[in-house]
């Protein structure tokens, strides 16, 4: 019996790992899965919000967020960083301007995903802030689930006018040496709104051993072209591939049909 | 809004009832067969997938041609047979060939079966209908009314109002305690809960309200 009412809650594989494949999955009125391997542990919703609350103590108890707690992390940033957290060896908090903070906005071409690098001033929830920028609407995100932009950035503009900034040791937070922000993007926007660029502020810093975890952005090819970076031949033979991955995207989002995609 | 002819489509079911071949009219939403098909909407038709080849050889006497089927790329699990597409170029008809009563999953819209108990139960009780001067054999009413509420939430994620009419007119036909074996087997813990919304007619609420269910 299948249920048609399944949600991935989470997942991860590591194919030479002692566990290679690990799955949370919902499904909606009958139980929770637990997948392990080839091992299954059926949960109730209870069970599941109860069984994640005790990883949450495990986690603070065993220090791998130093003197931290897990309920000081936004659960989706966790998860994106999970793979690094083994190889953390120390967060620290520093003061810097929020004009010399570095800001990552995916952004999407065709098929092709790249990641811009901007300061705090030309980040869609800062454009939205300060000049009612409506792009910031469609602005893909992927934490707080069941928001919507505006009324999230709204009652965080809120909150940091109420309670200040950094309010239950919620920073924005970095990586290693870089100055990208890696958490916090929306909170540096409404600092910079309400104080200047100039404002200094403190900001958490995470320090990953070997420099784990470091940012090296998607650029669009032609960027890189402008930097020099690619040479004329390299470029064209670059560009063909693009447009081919574009053509693979394309038909894997099924707006190709196969016979399109036989001519790729 | 062009429609097919009326004519044609009552031929097809003709043609259909006369051959030997077993066949279901998955539905038939306010009536709209045979006289309101809109030009380009598809008639949806269950078959076994033993019988195949014969009802292909049926619809290609009847001027049928196999069309490439705009869910081809989709992904089917647990042996879901993808579904075939015919066209007759004179009259316009389109008919969809479905192997199985199955549904788009909430996870990223693969195509499941339902229940085996349901597949079953669909061939056991389907019963032929009279539409007019067209008749055609269509699921049992629990069966029908369960697909109708299955197809709602899965495939259209709303419940259009073509289909709450059909469900309206189902409701004092079925045997309820037969419809919620069924939707336990589909919606399981959700099921009296969600048989209790359609009761009331609250459905505008229903997606949501499953989506969010969190009570097992």
């Amino acid at each position: 019996m299948s249920n048609p009412g399944l949600i991935l809650l989470a997942q991860t594989q590591c194919l030479d790992g002692f566990v290679k494949r690990f799955q949370i999955e919902d499904n909606i009125g009958e139980a929770i899965h637990i997948h392990i391997d080839n091992l299954r542990i059926d949960l109730t919703v209870a069970e599941l919000l109860e069984f994640a609350e005790l990883i949450g103590t495990s986690i603070d108890n065993l220090r791998l967020l130093g003197k931290y707690s897990v309920r000081h992390f936004d659960p989706m940033f966790l998860l994106n960083c999970a793979p690094y957290l083994p190889h953390l060896s120390q967060i620290s908090i520093e003061k810097i301007t929020l004009k010399d903070l570095e800001f990552i906005v995916h952004k999407q071409e065709g098929g092709a995903f790249f990641h811009e690098i901007c300061s705090v001033t030309k980040t869609p929830a800062y454009r939205f802030l300060a000049h009612q920028d409506l792009a910031f609407l469609d602005y893909a995100q992927d934490r707080y689930c069941q928001q919507d932009n505006v009324t999230r950035i709204n009652q965080l503009k809120k909150s940091i006018e109420h309670n200040g900034y950094p309010c239950n040791e919620q920073y924005v937070i970095l990586f290693n040496n870089q100055n990208y922000v890696r958490d916090g993007q929306h909170r540096a926007a409404v600092l910079a709104l309400l104080y200047g660029v100039d404002k200094e502020i403190e900001v958490m810093r995470f320090h990953f051993k070997e420099n784990i975890g470091d940012f090296y952005p998607v650029q669009l090819l032609e960027q890189l072209n402008e930097l020099g970076a690619v040479q004329q031949g390299k470029r064209a033979w670059l560009m063909r591939q693009v447009r081919r991955i574009k053509r693979i995207l394309s038909y894997l989002s099924g707006r190709l049909t196969k016979k399109d995609f036989s001519s790729v | 809004m062009s429609l097919v002819s009326g004519i044609s489509v009552v031929e097809l079911f003709d043609a259909l009832n006369d051959s030997a071949q077993e066949y279901i009219l998955m539905r038939n939403n306010v009536n709209e067969l045979p006289d309101q098909l809109e030009t380009g909407k598809d008639i949806d038709i269950l078959i076994r997938w033993v019988e195949r080849d014969q009802f292909f050889a049926t619809l290609d006497k009847l001027g049928y041609r196999n069309l490439h089927h705009p869910h081809y790329e989709n992904v089917f699990l647990y042996g879901v047979k993808k579904y075939e597409f015919f066209q007759n170029p004179e009259n316009g008809i389109i008919v969809d060939v479905h192997f199985d009563l199955a549904c788009r999953s909430l996870n990223a819209g693969e195509w499941i079966p339902l229940d085996q108990e349901i597949q079953l139960s669909a061939w056991e009780n389907r019963q032929l209908v009279q539409y007019g001067r067209m008749s055609a054999w269509m699921l049992g009413n629990e069966d029908l009314f369960v697909a109708l509420i299955v197809r709602s939430v899965f495939d259209k994620k709303e419940f259009r109002i073509e289909y709450t009419a059909e469900i309206r007119r189902l409701l004092p036909l079925i045997q309820r305690d037969q419809v919620l074996e069924k939707l336990y087997l589909v919606f399981f813990k959700f099921a009296p809960l969600l048989l209790q919304m359609v009761e009331v007619g609250d459905f505008d609420h229903i997606v949501a309200t499953y989506m969010t269910y969190s009570d097992y």
